[in-house]
């Protein structure tokens, strides 16, 4: 089953005088496994298409399939299990919950997946420790530098192994070391968990982990290309 | 999973003790005023609820001893009357008053107060002190018994003397249950408090005590017959009489600070809530772009909001049974008896009432856009 798939979807921005066509019949998938890159300058449209993807944004037309299912068509409640279950968020700030520790950010978010608590524990456990951060798992995200809160986001997104993960300038606030380390662990955990990701950057770092570029100019896709470099490029930049 | 939420909801922690040390001050004032009113009915009952007494005669018109039966006597001829009717093993009047005693002491000015006065036949005629913490009931014209509290507030105790109705008489016991929170009694002879209150040959009430096997019913309507100014009511009613009196004066306070109390710290939790919805408007997003759906997230809102409360009345209970206990020893003169069922459906109603009050807080929830969550 195609984890995302995207038919002629169009999006309006704003209400009135202040309407503005964000997304104009906008079509693509995204394949089991693929590290999807989407590029645009500010403004192009890539947040909207990736709220619109992830079902939180309702399109005015066109069609968004969910592992199959279309989402927007039934009711809101299903939409959201349904996306709750099968995608994984990374935004630009970590958006960690600062009055859970880092091990129950991961938690909560394998508890509104519908995991069972040892399940989520375990999964949570696991993705910290594969990112080094699991003596940490008790500490709260104020008292994580800003790599290692969006390394703990990475593994929120991940923690109920979904079937995509689409993330939105996951670099954006961090310096280059950690930008990397957010982008390996990205792509690494996600390969291993057979998760796809799509990830809207101006990050060219993140460029050499993607299997394919779409660039998107004025809500259109201008371009698609699959990526050559992928795993050589990012084995340069380790 | 509402644990997490709750807990990822909490609000600021300053704020949020503050407001469960409102819920516990408005459920201390709560509990306080309605120990106080148990207190009192308990004092009033007690009294006039003495197994000793089947029945207790009154003048026309009074039916209780907190109103009424201050200006309106029974003769007592009429008492030697009542003691002839079959069924009848005793009757003996009292007379009640508020009297003015003071203290003999060397500290001036003399601490002086007003007692509810109650001259019964000394010293062991109907009508006599229910209970003593301390001593035992006065045997002459000389000798008093008065209410613990009372004592505390005249600084005497077993053995000291006090001036009452211009003369010194010494305290020989020191009476429990019998603190009416505005006054107290005091025990005295029946002669002495009569001249007091220029009522000589005149009782406020009879108390009756039947004869083993005696028809109550019947001996009422003789009662009634005979003395056609008086009227008969048995213990139970006339317990009940003194309940509704002390109840027509505390109830609507009681009410009042009740409906005060919940008000005020329904608004403290609601507004917690309010700001944690405002301030966590972000947090909230990302809970609800990451799956989590309205009602969930007001659950968890909701939750907080009922573990505040719930902390709230919880230190509200404990801190008046820590009161009662401080006052008991440093001030008896105010009387707290805490019923557990009191407290227990205070502490509910707060718990309630803070819960729903967050209800409009978390209807605005629906405002907020989980695509606040990419917003940087």
């Amino acid at each position: 089953m195609i984890p995302l798939v995207l038919e002629d979807v169009s999006k309006t921005r704003g209400r009135g005088a202040r309407a503005v066509q964000v997304l104009h019949g906008i079509s693509m998938a995204v394949d089991a496994g693929e590290f999807v890159l989407l590029e645009g300058p500010s403004g192009s449209g890539k947040t909207t298409l990736l709220a619109v993807a992830g079902g939180i944004l309702t399109p005015e037309s066109g069609k968004v399939f969910l592992e199959g299912h279309r989402l927007h068509g039934d009711s809101r409640a299903s939409d959201r299990g349904r996306r709750a279950k099968a995608v994984g968020f990374v935004f630009q700030r970590s958006n960690l919950l600062p009055q859970l520790t880092i091990l129950e950010n991961i938690l909560l978010m394998g508890r509104i997946a519908g995991l069972k608590a040892e399940d989520a524990r375990r999964e949570a456990e696991d993705l910290l420790r594969r990112l080094g951060l699991i003596q940490l798992r008790h500490r709260h995200p104020l008292e994580l530098s800003c790599g290692e809160e969006q390394r703990v986001a990475v593994a929120r997104a991940l923690v109920h192994r979904p079937r995509i993960v689409l993330a939105d300038e996951p670099t954006g606030n961090l310096d280059s070391h950690a930008g990397l380390s957010v982008a390996e662990s990205l792509a690494e955990l996600a390969r291993s968990r057979g998760s796809a990701v799509v990830v809207a950057t101006h990050d060219v770092r993140i460029a050499s982990f993607a299997s394919r570029r779409i660039k998107i100019e004025d809500g259109t896709i201008a371009t698609e290309q699959p990526s050559s470099s992928r795993g050589a490029e990012g084995q340069a930049l380790k | 999973m509402l644990r997490l939420l709750a807990k990822s909801l909490r609000g600021r922690r300053i704020r949020s003790w503050l407001a469960v040390a409102g819920v516990a001050t408005c459920t201390l004032l709560v509990i306080v005023i309605a120990s106080a009113y148990r207190s009192v009915r308990k004092a009033m009952t007690d009294y006039a609820g003495q197994a000793s007494v089947d029945l207790w005669v009154a003048p026309q018109g009074s039916d209780n001893m907190i109103r009424g039966s201050f200006i309106s006597f029974i003769p007592f001829g009429d008492v030697d009357r009542l003691r002839e009717i079959p069924g009848v093993k005793a009757a003996d009047p009292i007379i009640q008053g508020f009297l003015p005693v003071e203290s003999l002491g060397s500290e001036e000015p003399r601490k002086r107060l007003n007692l509810l006065t109650v001259g019964f036949r000394q010293p062991d005629g109907l009508g006599g002190p229910p209970a003593y913490a301390k001593g035992r009931a006065p045997r002459s014209r000389d000798e008093v018994a008065l209410d613990k509290a009372a004592a505390h507030r005249l600084g005497i105790g077993v053995g000291d003397a006090i001036e009452f109705i211009g003369r010194r008489v010494v305290v020989t016991g020191l009476t429990t249950g019998t603190n009416i929170l505005a006054s107290q009694f005091l025990f005295t002879d029946l002669d002495l408090a009569a001249e007091g209150s220029n009522a000589v040959g005149r009782a406020s009430f009879v108390l009756v005590q039947l004869a083993p096997g005696a028809d109550r019913e019947r001996v009422v309507r003789a009662i009634e017959e005979r003395s056609p100014g008086v009227r008969a009511f048995s213990r139970e009613e006339f317990v009940e009489s003194n309940e509704r009196e002390v109840a027509s004066g505390f109830i609507p306070l009681l009410a009042l600070v009740t409906f005060l109390g919940v008000g005020a710290s329904a608004l403290l939790v609601g507004l917690l809530i309010l700001s944690v919805v405002d301030e966590r408007r972000g947090d909230i997003a990302v809970l609800m772009a990451l799956g989590t759906g309205a009602n969930a997230v007001g659950r968890g809102v909701l939750a907080q909001a009922a573990t505040l409360s719930f902390r709230g009345a919880l230190i509200g209970v404990a801190l008046s049974y820590g009161l009662n206990a401080v006052l008991e020893a440093v001030l008896p003169t105010i009387p707290l008896r805490i019923s557990a069922l009191d407290a227990v459906l205070i502490a509910g109603l707060f718990i309630i009432t803070g819960s729903a009050s967050a209800l409009a807080p978390v209807v605005r929830l629906s405002a907020i856009d989980p695509l606040e969550a990419f917003r940087s």
